[in-house]
Parts: structure tokens; sequence; C-alpha cells
């Protein structure tokens, strides 16, 4: 039914909430963290990240390992997350299938790849050379983007599929990210889902986003849509129980509802898995 | 090196930081409801926006201090003369003081600089590294003998602030929702910062005799050193003076170590 590595529900832990965290112990089952919040020496971050890590499972997701970039990979930022992994011990480490610096300058966006045959050999390589470096596999997130190149050899999902594959990392799949992206490209997001592998698939994101129509932005800042969930149930169905959790990045309500929303995705899990409780999380060492 | 791929992410680069469409449309596939003009802004829009966020931010009062329409045209101007080299939206702007100093209409308002600084100091303060602050119980087994050899290792939050405009108290009064009223240049004041033993960023005005002994543990002096320093302000009282200034800072969480 599920793999060891299925940990349940969880939150992204947000700086608004770690008072509240801390303090009530919400039934939550893990916390996502934003790997480079914590790249820091000390101070308030850090506290909090332990105090939170000595009750709860941490999986870090990052943002600048811009795995798709044809700049050297950046040296400094892999010792500060080797770093960081020693020091938290997450169940695993996510980033994204992107790139967002080149020259040396970051854009600070998750910018999309051309998916050719081209980009696919460098990305694997960079992969398993972080791999290597980290001394584990990684996960990497499907982007949600906004346009794509004309040029490309193959579909978003056979580009993430091949670099699952050959780099032999997993997948984060952001079941948003896909409707977002379907909505501005036009394909199919149903088709999407199944073509990808399950075994290679960890965890999965939900979140909002802004619809303009014409266009759909990824801004993290709504409560999960109807169409969303609906596209959510359909990846449960193929993917069976995958550790779920809601990022929210603006607008950020008080914790209950989020809470409350992430309660909505258990609910809906049960549901589509016809299951009366959760399956209990396995192989989880937490800090006494 | 694959060579068509890093065309393209300069390419896009380029056009992020120009905004001239020409430059990537050529690769853009038409899809989707939306022109490939749209497609490009969405992505033109974001990049200017997070810097624009990072700025307001990190310099939060700044902004308030400036005004809407000022701070629009730093955005602008610094948005263009500093494409990000960190990994940090933090150290974005990092040379956002000297961007003030040194470019009109800003450079003929020196305070803005200086309020800059201030809040980058407050910034840096927030993530320094962490150290365990000694009490007043571990410089009281010190036996006396030593203490003119002494010195003292400061927390890595400790920071020193010089101010020639009345640019700190204008940042309180914006704090406390309260207008700052016009700028004015005035006798050098001196300001401490450091992270509390509560983690919590502080501040404190200081006088001008605290604040040569303090650059003086900086530079590695010693007590002795540090008293005699002291005598140009203090005369014969110099050795309680340190000791109550050497008080302030244990009991502020200020020292790590005597060596």
């Amino acid at each position: 039914m599920h793999d060891s590595h299925f940990l349940g529900f969880g939150l992204g832990l947000r700086t608004p909430h770690y008072d509240y965290v801390i303090q009530e112990r919400p039934l939550v089952d893990w916390f996502e963290i934003l790997t480079e919040n914590y790249f820091v020496g000390g101070g308030k971050p850090k506290y909090y990240l332990h105090q939170v890590r000595e009750h709860y499972p941490i999986v870090m997701h990052g943002v600048s390992l811009s795995i798709g970039s044809t700049d050297p990979l950046n040296t400094d930022y892999l010792k500060q997350l080797r770093a960081l992994v020693a020091e938290i011990e997450p169940e695993w480490i996510s980033d994204h299938l992107c790139w967002t610096t080149v020259n040396h300058i970051n854009s600070h966006d998750l910018l999309p790849l051309p998916y050719t045959q081209e980009a696919l050999a460098h990305v694997v390589s960079r992969v398993q050379q972080v791999q290597d470096f980290l001394g584990r596999q990684i996960l990497l997130e499907n982007p949600s983007s906004y346009l794509d190149f004309n040029h490309a050899d193959m579909s978003e999902v056979e580009f993430l599929s091949e670099v699952a594959n050959q780099a032999d990392c997993f997948i984060l799949l952001d079941i948003n990210n896909i409707y977002v992206s379907s909505r501005n490209h036009g394909f199919c997001a149903e088709q999407y889902l199944e073509a990808i592998d399950p075994k290679r698939v960890r965890q999965f994101h939900l979140a909002g986003h802004s619809d303009y129509g014409d266009y759909v932005i990824d801004t993290h800042d709504h409560n999960v849509c109807d169409d969303v969930w609906s596209l959510y149930r359909k990846a449960l169905m193929h993917f069976g129980a995958v550790s779920t959790m809601i990022e929210r990045d603006g607008n950020i309500p008080v914790f209950e509802e989020l809470h409350a929303e992430l309660a909505q995705a258990r609910q809906l899990f049960l549901q589509t898995l016809e299951l009366d409780e959760v399956p209990k999380p396995e192989n989880l060492v937490l800090h006494a | 090196m694959p060579k068509a791929l890093q065309a393209l992410e300069q390419a896009f680069l380029d056009y992020l930081l120009t905004g001239d469409p020409d430059i990537l449309a050529p690769h853009v596939a038409v899809k989707g409801k939306s022109s490939v003009d749209t497609k490009l802004q969405i992505y033109n829009n974001a990049y200017k926006m997070r810097f624009r966020e990072a700025i307001d931010t990190n310099h939060e009062l700044l902004g308030l201090y400036l005004g809407d329409e000022l701070f629009e045209a730093m955005v602008d101007g610094y948005v263009v003369k500093h494409p990000s080299r960190y990994t940090s939206l933090r150290d974005y702007t990092s040379h956002l003081p000297d961007f003030l100093r040194n470019n009109a209409p800003f450079s003929a308002h020196p305070i803005l600089a200086e309020f800059a600084n201030f809040e980058r100091l407050l910034l840096d303060v927030f993530d320094a590294l962490d150290a365990v602050s000694i009490s007043i119980e571990d410089i009281r087994m010190l036996p006396a003998e030593n203490w003119p050899e002494m010195r003292l290792r400061l927390h890595p939050s400790v920071q020193l602030f010089a101010a020639e405009w009345n640019s700190v108290e204008s940042w309180q009064c914006l704090r406390a929702g309260v207008s700052p009223g016009a700028a004015n240049s005035q006798p050098e004041s001196y300001w401490l910062l450091w992270r509390g033993l509560d983690r919590l960023s502080e501040f404190r005005s200081m006088t001008a005799d605290e604040y040569a002994l303090i650059q003086a543990i900086v530079h590695g002096d010693d007590f002795a050193n540090m008293c005699e320093l002291l005598t140009q302000w203090h005369t014969e009282e110099a050795p309680v003076a340190f000791i109550n200034y050497l008080n302030n800072w244990i009991s502020n969480g200020m020292v790590i170590a005597i060596v």
C-alpha cells in the first residue's frame, strides 16, 4: 500500500507560526523547511528550527541548487547544504527542475529549461554530482512555468521522468504546478500524472495560485482550489499513499486555518484510497 | 559545455536585465491562451517584484522614510545597477547604503545612506553566528592579578554604529509610528547593536568613551590599555568606569570570553 518513506501529512514551517508550533505542538506529521532560510550562523531561525526538530520529522526544500544552470555547481552552496543536512537530519531534501543562475548572476527565480537531449544530459550529470557530494539521493520538483521553448525534443514530463531514471533521483510532484503549467501551456494534467513512474515519487506539494483567465500564476497565497483538489485525488489513485504537504508563502493565515486545509487533504486521501486511517509512518528517527 | 543551453540561459537573463522581449521571443513556443509577450512579461514582472520585495523586507522603515515615489525610484535604479550575485536575497541589499550615497537624487540627502546602513547592521545582528555568552560569575572566578593583561571577545552579533545625522532617531520615530521630522546633521552619536540573551536584536546609544572602549576590544587591547584609554574621560575613576561597562556588557550577553 505504501513504502517505508511515507510520512503522512505535513506543512511548510513558516516564521509567523514558529511560536504556535513550539507551544501548541499541533498534530502535524512533519514539517518542510525552506533550506536557504537556515543558512545563517544562528539566532532565532536556527533556535526555532531545532525546537521544532525535537518533536517533528523535517524535510528540506531548496530553491537555489540551480540544477539546470550552465554555471559550475556552486560548491559553497553545496557545502552549506551538506552541513545543514548533517545538523538537521532531514528525512529527505529536494529542489526544483529549473535553473536560477547564469554567468554568476542570480535571477532568484525558478526559470524553465528547454527540454532537449543536450539539457537532459547536462541535468542528469549534475544531479549525479550533487548526489555523490551529499552522499544521498535528492528529490526534484516539477516547476510551474509560463513559457516553454520552441526547439524542445520532449515534453516536461518526459524530461522529468528521464532525469529521475537516468540520475536515479526521486520526484517531488507538485500537483498545483502541474495544474498551473497545464493551463499555461495547454497540456493534459491527467496524462502528465499517468506518465510518471509511481516508484519515483516520494512527496506531493499542494498550493494555491492566482487565476488570470488566460494564464495562471503559482503564487502560494490562496487556499488550494477545487481543480487542484480534483487533480490530487487522481494523483492518489495513480500513485497511492504519498507524503503530502501544503505550501503557503503569501497571505499566510493563522496556523489553525492551514491545519484545517491539511485535514481536508487527509480526508480526501482516506476517501480516495478507501482507508479508515492514515498509514503509520515507518523508520522515523526523532531526536529525544 | 552544453552550448545551446548556455546561449538560451544567457538570452533569458539578458531579457530579464534589459526587458527587451526581442532577445528571448524567438525561442518561445506559441502555446496556450496567452501571447508570447504576456508569457515574457510574467517573468520580467516577477524579476523586478522579487527584488523589490527583498529591498522592502530588508529595509522596511527606509521605504517609509523615502515615501512611495522615491522608494520606487530607488528600486528601479538599484535593480538595474546591481544584478544579484548572491545566493540569498538577504544579502542582495548589501550595496544599498553605497548606492544611496553615490547616486542622485539620494546622494543629496546623506541621511539616507546612514539610515540604510543602520538597517543593514540590524540584519547582520539578526543573522550573526550563535555563541555562548559568559556570566558575571565566570569573571568573578578569574584571578585578580591576571586582569591587566586580559582581553575580551565580543559576541559575533555586536556591531558599532556612528551617526552624523539623526538617522537612528528618525528610524525610532518611524518604528513608533511617529513622523520623523526633518533630517539634521548633528554631533557624532554612537550606537551599540547586539542580539540579546532572548535572541532579540537590541540597540542603545552610548557615549564616546564606551564607543572608544569597544573599538579597543575589537582591536585586541587588554584591560590595562582600556583603563588607560578611559582616563581621557574619567581621570581617577577609570577602573571603576571600566568595571561598570564590563558588567553591563556581560549582563546583556555581549561577551563570550575573557582570555
